[in-house]
């Protein structure tokens, strides 16, 4: 006897086993069946090295899409045209921007959607578009990487800068500046005291300079004082003596005038006279002084002269006991 | 008291008679003298000039003579700083009153200027000029020939109004002795003198007008 119902028993488990394996892989990839979705085209400038395909898109840290495929935007070699499909509940609205992000320092990229502000109106395709356009913007990251090369060339030339900066003989220079602030600020410790001195001793000038003011003031007082009371009887005394005097220097006068040759002949060859006396005197004084000089050293020679040896012309020496 | 009158009278009498042998010392012979010295003078060689009657009036100091060549001695200076005189030989007077004279007269006759010396002190002059003698002595050197004469002075011109001294130049001059006799040495001496003085005249000349017009 034949077997027949075990084959429709085995094909139908066998169905069985792979529907429950497709509702498992289903289930496994989380595959939302019903989901409805959003293309978009997001264009960046410059590299958007580190995204993938695949690679997640974010709003607000919330996963919602992921990258569709990444080509160089058709009319603009210079910029990245990256397509991503997002959940249609989405609000991209205009004034959302799209950003390049860095996962740590793994260097893997994903894009950040920032929403517009609320109420906007929902981005729509363009005639000339194939997708509506998520408007990028740079990354904090992108442009630190854009501008690392130069910060790198930079920090190079600037570590050659300091190495010639700190070469041997600056070092030596700044060593020696160091050495001479240090004696510097010693000295200035050392001269603290002596500005000290020179500060008590200046509040003692002044001191003094007040004392010699006050004293000033009254010499001050007493001399209006005086002028007040005194001066008077002074001016009397001053015009008497001054008549005095006039009646005195008349009388010169008319001596002077009852003598003027006497006078005359007096200044005309006295003085000279006396002039002359003087000058003998001095020639006096003078020969005095040699003599007495002489008379100290030896007075025989005064009498004899001098003993000493004459030079004489003839022998062509000094002849001792010469005349 | 006639006793002691008499020791008193032996006593003055002993001391007049020692004064009057010491005053007639001078007339005594103490020795063999010698044959006398012979007697020099300076002299300068150009005739006398009248005074400028324009020219500044300079008073003239009497020189100052350093010691060893000052007195009458025609002064030698020998090798080891020896110092003598000339045997046989001497200046006819001190020998500051001959360089003062000397020099007076050589200005009077090369300048312009009016000089003054003692005698002088009642005209009222522009400028001082004094003089120090350094040197005015005879140098023997190892042979005859090489005997020469060294003369050096000093002047000092100072402005009597201001006390301010104009300038204080120093004029030497070697000659040598042709011959070896007191002549021959004083010669020199006058050789050097003489060409001294176109020096110190031409100075005197240029520094002039700094005394003003008397």
């Amino acid at each position: 006897m034949e077997t027949r119902a075990s084959h429709v028993l085995v094909g139908s488990f066998v169905l069985l086993f792979l529907a429950g394996l497709v509702a498992f892989a289903i289930w496994i990839a989380k595959v939302d069946l019903d989901a409805e979705y959003r293309d978009y085209d997001i264009y960046f400038d410059g590299s958007v090295s580190g995204l993938y395909k695949r690679s997640i898109v974010y709003y607000s840290g919330i996963p919602v899409g992921d990258v569709r495929d990444i080509t160089l935007a058709p009319h603009d070699a210079q910029k990245v045209r990256v397509w991503v499909r997002l959940r249609a509940e989405v609000p991209v609205t205009e004034g959302a921007k799209a950003r390049l992000e860095f996962q740590g320092l793994t260097g893997v990229a994903y894009i950040e959607i920032k929403g517009g502000p609320p109420g906007g109106a929902t981005i729509v395709v363009e005639e000339d578009q194939e997708r509506p356009i998520i408007e990028a913007e740079a990354s904090a990251f992108q442009a630190v990487f854009e501008s690392a090369p130069n910060l790198l060339n930079e920090a190079i030339a600037a570590v050659v800068q300091i190495q010639k900066l700190l070469d041997d003989d600056n070092i030596l220079a700044v060593s020696n500046i160091l050495k001479n602030t240090d004696g510097l600020t010693a000295n200035l410790a050392r001269g603290t005291n002596d500005i000290e001195q020179v500060v008590a001793e200046a509040r003692a000038v002044l001191i003094k300079a007040t004392d010699a003011a006050d004293n000033i003031s009254k010499l001050a007082a007493s001399g209006n004082e005086l002028l007040e009371h005194d001066a008077g009887r002074l001016v009397n005394e001053a015009v008497g003596a001054m008549q005095a005097a006039t009646t005195m220097i008349n009388r010169i006068d008319g001596l002077v005038a009852a003598n003027e040759g006497n006078i005359t002949q007096f200044v005309g060859g006295s003085l000279p006279e006396v002039s002359r006396m003087i000058v003998d005197l001095r020639a006096t004084s003078q020969s005095l002084s040699r003599l007495m000089k002489r008379l100290e050293q030896d007075p025989a020679e005064i009498i004899f002269g001098i003993k000493e040896a004459k030079y004489d012309l003839k022998s062509r020496k000094a002849k001792e006991g010469g005349k | 008291m006639n006793l002691h009158f008499a020791k008193n009278i032996k006593t003055l009498t002993s001391v007049v008679g020692l004064f009057a042998l010491t005053a007639c010392g001078p007339l005594i012979s103490l020795g063999n003298d010698g044959p006398a010295d012979e007697v020099f003078s300076l002299r300068y060689p150009a005739a006398f000039k009248n005074a400028s009657a324009t020219g500044p009036i300079i008073y003239v100091d009497g020189p100052q003579l350093v010691e060893g060549i000052d007195g009458r001695g025609v002064a030698v200076r020998l090798a080891g700083n020896k110092r003598t005189v000339l045997e046989g030989a001497a200046w006819a007077a001190h020998l500051s009153d001959l360089v003062r004279d000397y020099v007076i007269h050589a200005l009077a006759s090369q300048t312009n200027v009016n000089l003054v010396s003692e005698g002088g002190l009642d005209i009222e002059a522009g400028c001082r000029l004094g003089i120090k003698v350094w040197a005015m002595e005879f140098v023997p050197g190892k042979s005859a020939s090489e005997d020469q004469v060294q003369v050096a002075m000093q002047f000092s011109l100072v402005r009597l109004a201001d006390s301010k001294l104009l300038a204080h130049p120093t004029f030497s001059k070697n000659e040598a002795v042709i011959s070896s006799d007191g002549s021959g040495v004083v010669a020199a001496f006058n050789a050097a003198m003489e060409s001294a003085s176109h020096d110190y005249s031409r100075w005197l000349n240029e520094r002039a007008g700094e005394c003003g017009r008397n």
